[in-house]
């Protein structure tokens, strides 16, 4: 690094307002004897105007509050519904022995009742973004490769839940084909969601 | 600025108040898109209302919203580089002959677009005025001291790439 690039961070933190006022002048002095640092100089002018960002007038602030606001309480709705729901399933399967239609219902209320527990996780996690040593981007490369490591987790559990639907021959032929036709079409979303995430990783990089 | 206490007690409207132009404003640089700035950042202030009830104050209030909001801001922008892709292969050259000022515009932005992700990301966060180099730093967990030498280096970057294209003989 030559001097004039020294110079050159000492006018970008003036043109952000960071420098002192004798550390302002140093750079002035020298901007006038050091063609080089003009040209540099003008150029973050030219690119700090071509960059300047107006915020549009229509924002809605109220109605995008509102809108965070109600799609979280509907979340919060929907966990505590599926929580109660899954309490009377339980309940009523106890006191008649587990017959199989309860079974399978309480199998769905356990699918959805790990996904509220992914969200809640994910919550806590981002209640420590705060603490996390990683750099930004770092941490979103690790965003990325998660959401990548899980559409092949769902890929690979709906597939495997299709298969064992298939081979219970629950209620077949009509039930257990239809369920298994349903995983194997999650499946599929899920396949597809695959190479989705790694180019949205290597854009990222 | 007004600020908003670091208790773990801090309520949404007030921290939505507060931040919503500055964190827009961070997500409509990092996304370089308004729609995509705008799901962003929806998408960040639900994630914030649901993580702020367990926010304990270990990080400075501001930090932890500019983290998540920038976070969120990247990956929108990963996700949209591909729609975006798709639509500008239909969309007609502009013709007007007194839009000279406007293409250079749009040609720093290209160029600030192409450059690698550490220095495009620190030069976007400068574009963002009320965040100091100290807020970036913290943000991009890296010191002060490094920040402006980044600034720098994607400066002189950009100033290649922009000189490559006018001179392409160079």
């Amino acid at each position: 690094m030559n001097a004039c690039d020294d110079f050159q961070i000492l006018i970008e933190m003036k043109a952000h307002g960071a420098l002192d006022a004798e550390a302002a002048a140093r750079v002035e002095a020298h901007l006038a004897g050091c063609g080089a640092c003009r040209d540099y100089s003008q150029l973050v002018e030219t690119m700090g105007r071509a960059t300047k960002l107006e915020l549009p007038q229509s924002i809605e602030w109220d109605r995008v509050r509102q809108r965070v606001r109600g799609v979280a309480r509907a979340y919060r709705r929907g966990a505590m519904r599926v929580a109660i729901a899954s309490a009377c399933l339980a309940v009523l399967g106890l006191a008649t022995g587990w017959p199989r239609p309860l079974r399978f219902a309480a199998g769905g209320a356990l699918l959805v009742g790990a996904y509220c527990a992914l969200a809640w996780l994910a919550a806590r996690r981002t209640a420590r973004v705060g603490n996390d040593p990683r750099g930004l981007l770092a941490a979103c490369e690790s965003d990325l490769a998660r959401s990548l490591r899980s559409s092949k987790l769902a890929a690979g559990f709906c597939a495997l839940s299709g298969l064992a639907w298939l081979a219970s021959g629950f209620y077949f032929p009509i039930l257990g084909p239809i369920l298994a036709a349903c995983f194997f079409a999650l499946a599929a979303y899920w396949w597809t969601r695959i190479p989705i995430a790694r180019s949205e990783l290597a854009r990222l990089r | 600025v007004k600020v908003v206490h670091e208790s773990a007690a801090v309520d949404f409207d007030e921290v939505y108040r507060t931040y919503r132009e500055r964190t827009f404003r961070l997500c409509r640089r990092l996304t370089g898109d308004p729609h995509s700035a705008e799901d962003a950042f929806q998408e960040a202030f639900l994630a914030i209302h649901r993580a702020l009830p367990r926010f304990r104050g270990e990080a400075k209030l501001s930090t932890w919203i500019y983290r998540i909001v920038a976070r969120t801001a990247l990956r929108a922008r990963a996700k949209r580089a591909r729609t975006c892709a798709e639509l500008t292969a239909d969309v007609p050259a502009p013709t007007r002959a007194d839009a000279d000022a406007e293409e250079d515009h749009d040609a720093v932005r290209r160029a600030i677009a192409a450059l690698p992700a550490e220095h495009r990301v620190v030069l976007e966060l400068f574009g963002v005025e009320e965040l100091t180099s100290g807020e970036i730093a913290e943000l991009l967990g890296i010191p002060e001291g490094t920040v402006w030498s980044r600034l720098h280096t994607a400066r002189k970057q950009l100033a290649r790439r922009l000189a490559t294209k006018h001179h392409p003989e160079n």
